[in-house]
């Protein structure tokens, strides 16, 4: 039995903390954040510094992350949209609208980035960029965010609050909505690694990131065909790290804070 | 589904429960008296949730409710898992049904719960409504989870299952509290219980806990015949 409110066992022991601690306790998840925070500080660095290989491969850094960044929160903000519209609807919208979201998942979406940006020419800009990667990662986005809530409205507190006769807008604003934020937290995170990967691929094409905006994936596909390894071994490496610190992250949310898989339980 | 103004807390005239292929639960009738404990058990998936949940207006979508459900006075279902919120503390959970059931301001409502935490025997009452129910064992989150339906006073009380996780002398001990107190403040309390081995299920009637016992079976209610009375009542529990 813990302590009293206000005490150090409250503050290690409330719900927030606890969900802190299952996220810590898995080491995927720890070395992920620690690497991101690594790069992170490493590309500001390498900005300042300049010069050299490693310096142009943080420097490309800086694209490719500012990059799917953006266009990773655009794609989390559509899938989480698309999600709670579809719930929010009822079953038989929640049926049409998750269906081809479930079956656009199922397609290698990464291959439409370079199709769009052969598609747009080399004159394409950053924006509709974005915004196709946005389109090819939200849809996983919105099918995880939906188990997600389906997972949640299941939760017998909320069916004893209606039982109580809990009105539905205070139900929601109470307890809902609270208890949905870190599961959809963890469906919007696997946005991040899909916009990085897409941007990547298609950049390595020569068929991403427009001209003159260098990313991993430019300067991976510049050395390959100059066939310099040296060059290509910085931003190489970098990237998977950076896939793999996404996903470890991605991992450690999904297991520490999902309603389905029975992480907050 | 109505609310009658006299009579038994809960009345059940003819309750069938159908989907569109099958019927599920077949023409119950029941009533549970005022401070009366009944005890419903039967084996897994025969119904015994759905029927408390449709006692709780909550049946599920697809399922057609025929026949009639009389309910006086305030109605509290507790679920399987005891319906704690895990974000928020058992003070503003308090807060939140007395404030909606009985139009309690925060100060009393905080009162209510510490006496009701109190009654169930949970030791340093109003320092834990500052906690999460999380920060609770599971026998303690139970007793809280029945303090918070009781200090809400209700006049029917619907438990499905309650504290099936923990052993079962802890089991019989917080069985009997809640009893105690549904008898002394006249709640009409309906109980639903697991396969054995289980107090609500293996003999509840002649080891105290429950006034009436009645087996779920095959979608239909029936009366278990009773055994001869033991000769000591605690060592059949």
């Amino acid at each position: 039995m813990h302590g009293p409110a206000g005490t150090d066992s409250h503050w290690r022991d409330g719900p927030w903390q606890k969900a802190g601690q299952r996220l810590t306790a898995h080491r995927p998840a720890v070395a992920g954040l620690t690497l991101l925070a690594a790069l992170m500080l490493a590309v500001a660095a390498g900005l300042v510094a300049g010069g050299g290989p490693v310096g142009a491969a943080l420097a490309a850094g800086h694209q490719s992350l500012t990059f799917a960044l953006l266009a990773g929160l655009g794609g989390a903000a559509l899938g989480l949209l698309w999600a709670v519209i579809a719930v929010a609807l009822g079953e038989r919208a929640e049926r049409a609208m998750m269906a081809p979201a479930a079956a656009l998942t199922g397609l290698p979406l990464a291959l439409a980035l370079p199709l769009a940006g052969g598609l747009l020419g080399p004159t394409r800009g950053l924006a509709p960029m974005a915004v196709v990667t946005a389109l090819i990662a939200a849809p996983a986005v919105a099918v995880i965010a939906r188990d997600e809530l389906r997972a949640l409205l299941r939760r017998e507190f909320l069916s004893a609050a209606q039982a109580a006769g809990i009105a539905n807008g205070r139900r929601l604003r109470r307890h809902i909505l609270p208890n949905a934020v870190l599961p959809l937290a963890a469906a919007a995170w696997t946005a991040l690694p899909r916009a990085l990967m897409a941007e990547s691929l298609a950049s390595l094409l020569g068929l991403g990131l427009p001209e003159g905006v260098s990313g991993w994936g430019t300067a991976v596909g510049a050395a390959a065909r100059a066939g310099d390894t040296v060059a290509l071994a910085g931003p190489a490496l970098l990237l998977a790290l950076t896939l793999w610190a996404l996903h470890g992250v991605g991992d450690g949310m999904r297991l520490a804070f999902s309603t389905v898989s029975g992480g907050r339980r | 589904m109505n609310r009658a103004e006299g009579g038994a807390p809960l009345r059940v005239e003819g309750l069938s429960l159908l989907t569109s292929r099958d019927i599920l639960l077949d023409r119950l009738s029941f009533a549970v008296e005022p401070g009366e404990v009944l005890t419903l058990s039967g084996g897994a998936g025969t119904g015994k949730t759905l029927l408390l949940r449709a006692l709780a207006g909550l049946a599920p979508k697809g399922i057609t409710v025929l026949g009639d459900i009389q309910i006086r006075g305030r109605r509290i279902l507790v679920t399987q898992d005891g319906a704690l919120d895990p974000l928020r503390t058992l003070g503003a959970q308090f807060t939140e049904l007395l404030a909606h059931q009985s139009g309690m301001d925060e100060r009393a409502a905080l009162r209510r719960a510490a006496e009701a935490l109190e009654r169930f025997q949970v030791p340093a009452a109003t320092r834990r409504l500052a906690l999460h129910p999380q920060e609770l064992g599971e026998a303690m989150r139970w007793r809280a989870a029945l303090a918070l339906a009781m200090a809400a006073q209700p006049a029917l009380l619907l438990a499905d299952a309650p504290a099936a996780a923990l052993d079962p002398t802890q089991r019989v001990r917080l069985l009997s509290d809640l009893a105690a107190w549904t008898r002394e403040a006249g709640t009409a309390l309906l109980l639903t219980g697991r396969p054995q081995p289980d107090p609500i299920h293996a003999d509840p009637v002649h080891s105290g806990l429950a006034d009436r016992r009645l087996i779920l079976a095959q979608g239909r209610l029936e009366t278990p015949e009773e055994p001869a009375p033991a000769p000591d009542r605690k060592s059949v529990v």
